[in-house]
């Protein structure tokens, strides 16, 4: 049956009064998403389940809010824990490149690294002056003092032996020497050669004598001076142990139940002791020069007695929750830092940095499956970790297992984290199919919807959303009318008027390029003038190429009819979709039929510009035919089907309904309106069924028929099942509320056949026959002639019957010559 | 200690950089006259020209025959070393420097020069063990060979590494001469950025009005104690009967860890 739309039948507007708020300020934030209950069950079940493997997967288009749906319900789950551990990393001083990892409760690793940093405080306030006691230095001085001592007086007793023998001992620039002295001067070769030859001989001996005993002092000294400087050490160790002893007592005290501690404790207090000279000197106390030490700055030295604390939280507020929107190997596992010393790269345990899976350690980590798979190593690193139970510090190196400088192999982390990956929905099915790791791992599906009902509560939720969205990002608050505008428009972008589109990106743009237009005439709030402003500048930006068709059709380029009758000619309607951007386009649809064996050609398929769902529809045409107007007789037709000046490829079966009248028309010579355009799709009973995009192919053929100037009989044919579908522009609807334009609907076959000839579409009789005046009596009664004429003439016989869009009186003329080819 | 008149003897077992360095920071305070004296001590020449004399070095404890030519050879690479490193602080210094070579008795010579100056530096070597001295000269010699000199002349020590120390230390007795070395060791403190340190002699407890500001001592030990823990850079002091009554400065001479200045 047909039936004429009214006004209000092709677009469901949103009342205003639903929202009862002054502006979306008013409103609180959205904590679940919209109409998702599905995928939050899902959710909510993936979260709570503690068993290994129970990762999510979240399945749905970027451009929904999934990334705010599960943050929502990660957040809540997350509250609801306890805080985890605490992870911190700690010099191991046996093995300085095995990094020891130290699991402490939360807070706690908070106060290790201040105790770690106040004993570093006090050890370089308390070394220095230590060396500065007065008992120390008493002690070494001691030492000292005894050590020289010795040597004046063994100096004494040879220059006292020396004197004995008329000798004195004298300094040479590079040593010493003895010589004959007389009244207080050395003697010259003169004077000394005047004594007599005994006594030369004597002083001889005597220096020689002397010298060797000077020889065996100076060659004992080395072996004095190393005993000095062992008790000096010795010394110095015992001051040191008593020292270091005084200030880790109280850390092992308060440290007593953490064995890992208590020894790191001892570790620390054995190195200080080894090290006190180098903190000495560090500290520009006595000892090495610090320019001589393999340390740029006392910090870089000190840093062995800290605490990495990797991983804090001691301010609480329940599980970790990490969003890592930069997947990389080195963010995902950690990764170890270098600084440059003395023209090096060098290492150590506090730079060793958490990557996220130890930031989400008892918690929750949620990545973007896309950014994880387009980074190296990053998804198997990730599938390691969570098989092992542990993070595990890794280089792209080591995973290539390329040779590497020489660095620090850190202890695992045990881990405890559920990884929520968010994906469009073929990656998860090839990693299903693909990746037997992924099932184990990611057990749990979580799968948005892309449109939801538009119940009022939903359209409540899309306000709260707009309003979250508006105070986040310091938009303009939305006024009721622009929410209702939005909600219109969510439903339009889904192309149903009884659902909302999950899409909420594309309606966050809308919000904040409305607000941009807001702020462009000084309004305080977005109102729905500038939601339509935001709209139609969007489609503008867009619609160039729409454009370019639609010149095409006006300036007969393209040939298409809008008024008068054709024979074997109907306006199908096709959607072109350019980005998110979609329009309608009418293309002519035309049909041939003669004597033939029973084929209907579809010119599409054959010229291999037809899509599969075409080729089916057309074969769903052809048995519908023979089943209506042959059912006991062989079909004695051949017939062809084209979708004229398409250069491009044709696919679904929405012009199925457009093709029947075509052919059906060259068959029973009936002319049909050119006036309506129609889409459909149709069963092979003549049954019509609903299509997709009605809204933009009612748009495009009305935009031809404005482009020419609308008569008043105009209009859209589309079937009845898609009258809930149709949330049409406001334009084209003040056009249908004056009568200018028509939108009809239909069930079947006849219906069509019926407006676009004006004939009845008949009804058959018990004996199988249409009236004769039917459009299907007609139909019929020139299959039985191409029967007969079959039957006469023979097989070889073929006869053309009908030319398509041979003019029907008044004729319209021959199509005009296209200008060029689209 | 802005003295105008400096005079650096030289030794050629002694530290000369580190008494440059002292040097260098005396003249920071104004413009000063240097003279550096090389004394060749003529025993040695003397001893030199014996036919058995040997020299037993420090370094490597070798024994070797020591001649005339060998002495020479010594002393002229000595002289040359320390005139070019002269030459060298001349630009540094910006001021204006002499360099001297004498010969004759060590202390005779040096009492000589000593007519034209107001200070004398001295670098210490403790490389030795304590086994060598300035020249020969033991360090109270040298105490005595200025006190004899008929201007006041002060004496500074420096000891290996100059730069160390965190602090310019004075003992402070009250006298004229103490107000002197604290304004010198005022000087010194603010051209090497130290903090300047005052340390008293033991009064008895009748002298207190209040609570006493600095550490004061009684005797060497004490002093060595103090040096101990303040670890001074320069330790100046007053050479007055006072002082003397307390600190025995041969003995200090002796083996102090710090550069020490004699202030007449």
């Amino acid at each position: 049956m047909i039936r004429t739309l009214e006004a209000s039948q092709v677009r469901l507007e949103t009342p205003v009064s639903l929202f009862e708020f002054a502006t979306t300020a008013d409103l609180p934030p959205l904590q679940d998403g919209i109409g998702q209950e599905r995928a939050s069950r899902a959710l909510r079940f993936g979260l709570d389940m503690r068993a290994s493997g129970y990762n999510l997967f979240v399945l749905g288009d970027p451009a929904t809010d999934r990334r705010h749906l599960v943050d929502g319900l990660v957040r809540e789950a997350a509250a609801e824990r306890s805080s985890p551990a605490d992870w911190c990393y700690l010099n191991d001083f046996d093995h300085p490149d095995r990094p020891r990892a130290l699991r402490l409760p939360a807070g706690e690793g908070h106060r290790l690294a201040r105790d770690a940093d106040q004993f570093v405080d006090d050890l370089r306030s308390v070394i220095p002056s230590l060396f500065r006691e007065e008992a120390f230095q008493r002690r070494m001085g001691e030492l000292q003092q005894g050590f020289e001592k010795q040597q004046k007086e063994a100096l004494a007793t040879l220059q006292e032996e020396a004197e004995s023998h008329g000798l004195t001992l004298l300094q040479t620039p590079q040593g010493f020497a003895f010589a004959p002295v007389r009244d207080g001067k050395v003697l010259d070769n003169d004077a000394f050669q005047a004594l007599p030859e005994e006594e030369q001989e004597a002083i001889g001996k005597a220096i020689e004598t002397m010298s060797e005993r000077l020889m065996e002092q100076l060659q004992d000294l080395p072996a004095r001076q190393q005993r000095l400087v062992r008790e000096q050490k010795a010394t110095a160790r015992e001051f040191i142990e008593t020292a270091v002893d005084r200030l880790i007592a109280p850390l092992r005290r308060r440290w007593q139940g953490w064995a890992a501690i208590v020894a790191w404790l001892k570790g620390v207090a054995g190195d200080v002791i080894d090290n006190a000279q180098t903190i000495l000197a560090l500290e520009h106390e006595q000892g090495p020069s610090q320019g001589n030490l393999p340390f740029r700055s006392p910090e870089h030295f000190y840093s062995r007695y800290r605490v990495n604390l990797l991983i804090d939280h001691s301010d609480g507020g329940g599980a970790p929750v990490v969003f890592e929107n930069h997947p990389t190997l080195e963010n995902l596992v950690g990764r170890l830092e270098y600084r440059s010393e003395l023209g090096s790269l060098v290492t150590d345990f506090t730079l060793i940095k958490p990557g996220a899976l130890h930031k989400a350690n008892g918690g929750y980590l949620v990545i973007e499956a896309e950014r994880l798979l387009s980074k190296p190593f990053a998804w198997d690193a990730l599938k390691r970790a969570l098989f092992d139970g542990e993070a595990r510090i890794e280089t792209a190196a080591e995973y290539l297992s390329f040779g590497h400088a020489l660095s620090l192999d850190p202890e695992p982390i045990k881990l405890d984290v559920k990884v929520i990956l968010l994906g469009a929905r073929y990656i998860y099915h090839l990693l299903s199919a693909y990746d037997p790791d992924f099932p184990q791992l990611f057990k749990v599906p979580a799968d948005l919807s892309d449109r939801v009902d538009r119940s009022d509560d939903n359209a409540l939720r899309l306000a709260h959303l707009l309003g979250s969205i508006a105070r986040d990002e310091k938009l303009h608050p939305l006024a009721p009318d622009a929410v209702a505008r939005i909600v219109d428009h969510s439903a339009r972008l889904v192309g149903d008027a009884e659902k909302l589109s999950a899409h909420t990106r594309r309606l966050a743009d809308l919000v904040r390029e409305s607000d941009h237009i807001a702020r462009s005439v000084d309004a305080e709030v977005i109102d729905a003038s500038h939601v339509q402003a935001a709209i139609d500048a969007h489609v503008e930006r867009l619609e160039r190429i729409r454009d370019d068709v639609l010149e095409r059709i006006v300036r007969g380029t393209v040939v298409i009819a809008t008024e008068g009758k054709q024979l074997a000619q109907v306006n199908g309607l096709s959607v072109l979709q350019i980005g998110d951007f979609a329009f309608g386009q009418p293309s002519r649809i035309t049909a041939t039929a003669r004597l033939g064996r029973g084929e209907i050609v579809d010119i599409e398929r054959e010229a291999r510009l037809g899509g599969n769902i075409h080729s089916k529809a057309v074969m769903i045409l052809a048995a519908f035919v023979g089943q209506r107007y042959a059912p006991r007789n062989p079909l004695s037709l051949h017939a062809s089907i084209a979708f004229e000046q398409s250069y491009g490829g044709i696919e679904g079966d929405s012009a199925t309904v457009a093709e029947v009248c075509a052919l059906l028309s060259a068959l029973g010579e009936v002319p049909l309106r050119q006036d309506i355009a129609v889409t459909g799709s149709m069963d092979q009973y003549g049954r019509v069924q609903a299509i997709g995009g009605a809204n933009e192919k009612i748009e495009g053929f009305y935009d031809v028929c404005v482009a020419r100037g609308l008569n008043g009989s105009q209009g859209v044919l589309i079937p009845a099942d898609n009258l809930r579908h149709l949330m049409l522009r406001t334009d084209v609807v003040a056009a249908i509320a004056d009568g200018s334009f028509t939108v009809w609907t239909m069930e079947t076959i006849d219906d069509a056949l019926a407006l676009l000839s004006g004939l009845e579409a008949g009804t058959r009789d018990d004996s199988g026959r249409w009236p004769e005046q039917s459009f299907n009596g007609r139909v019929q009664q020139r299959i039985e002639e191409l029967s007969e004429l079959t039957r006469r003439l023979g097989r070889e016989t073929v006869v053309q019957t009908t030319a398509p869009g041979e003019p029907v009186p008044p004729a319209s003329g021959p199509p005009p010559a296209p200008e060029d080819n689209p | 200690m802005n003295r105008r008149r400096i005079l650096i003897a030289l030794d050629p077992a002694a530290p000369r950089r580190d008494a440059l360095e002292a040097v260098a920071t005396l003249c920071r305070r104004g413009q000063a006259e240097l003279t550096a004296v090389f004394i060749e001590d003529a025993n040695l020449s003397r001893l030199a020209t014996l036919p058995f004399a040997r020299e037993i070095r420090v370094t490597g404890f070798a024994s070797r025959a020591l001649d005339s030519n060998l002495l020479r050879l010594q002393l002229d690479a000595c002289a040359r070393e320390f005139e070019q490193a002269f030459e060298q602080a001349r630009n540094r210094l910006r001021t204006q420097v002499r360099f001297r070579r004498l010969r004759g008795d060590v202390l005779t010579e040096l009492r000589r020069a000593l007519a034209d100056a107001d200070l004398l530096v001295v670098g210490r070597s403790l490389q030795s063990a304590g086994l060598r001295t300035w020249l020969g000269v033991a360090p109270e010699q040298l105490v005595d060979a200025v006190a004899q000199s008929p201007a006041p002349v002060s004496l500074l020590f420096v000891d290996e590494p100059w730069a160390t120390g965190r602090s310019v230390l004075v003992l402070d007795d009250g006298s004229e001469v103490a107000q002197r070395a604290a304004e010198q060791g005022a000087a010194i403190a603010e051209a090497d950025d130290l903090p300047l340190e005052v340390c008293g002699l033991h009064i008895s407890e009748e002298d207190y009005d209040e609570p006493d500001p600095i550490p004061r001592i009684t005797d060497l030990a004490e002093l060595r104690r103090l040096c101990a823990q303040r670890s001074p850079r320069l330790l100046l002091l007053p050479d007055t009967p006072k002082v003397r009554e307390h600190v025995d400065l041969r003995e200090l001479l002796g083996d102090l860890p710090a550069s020490v200045a004699i202030i007449r």
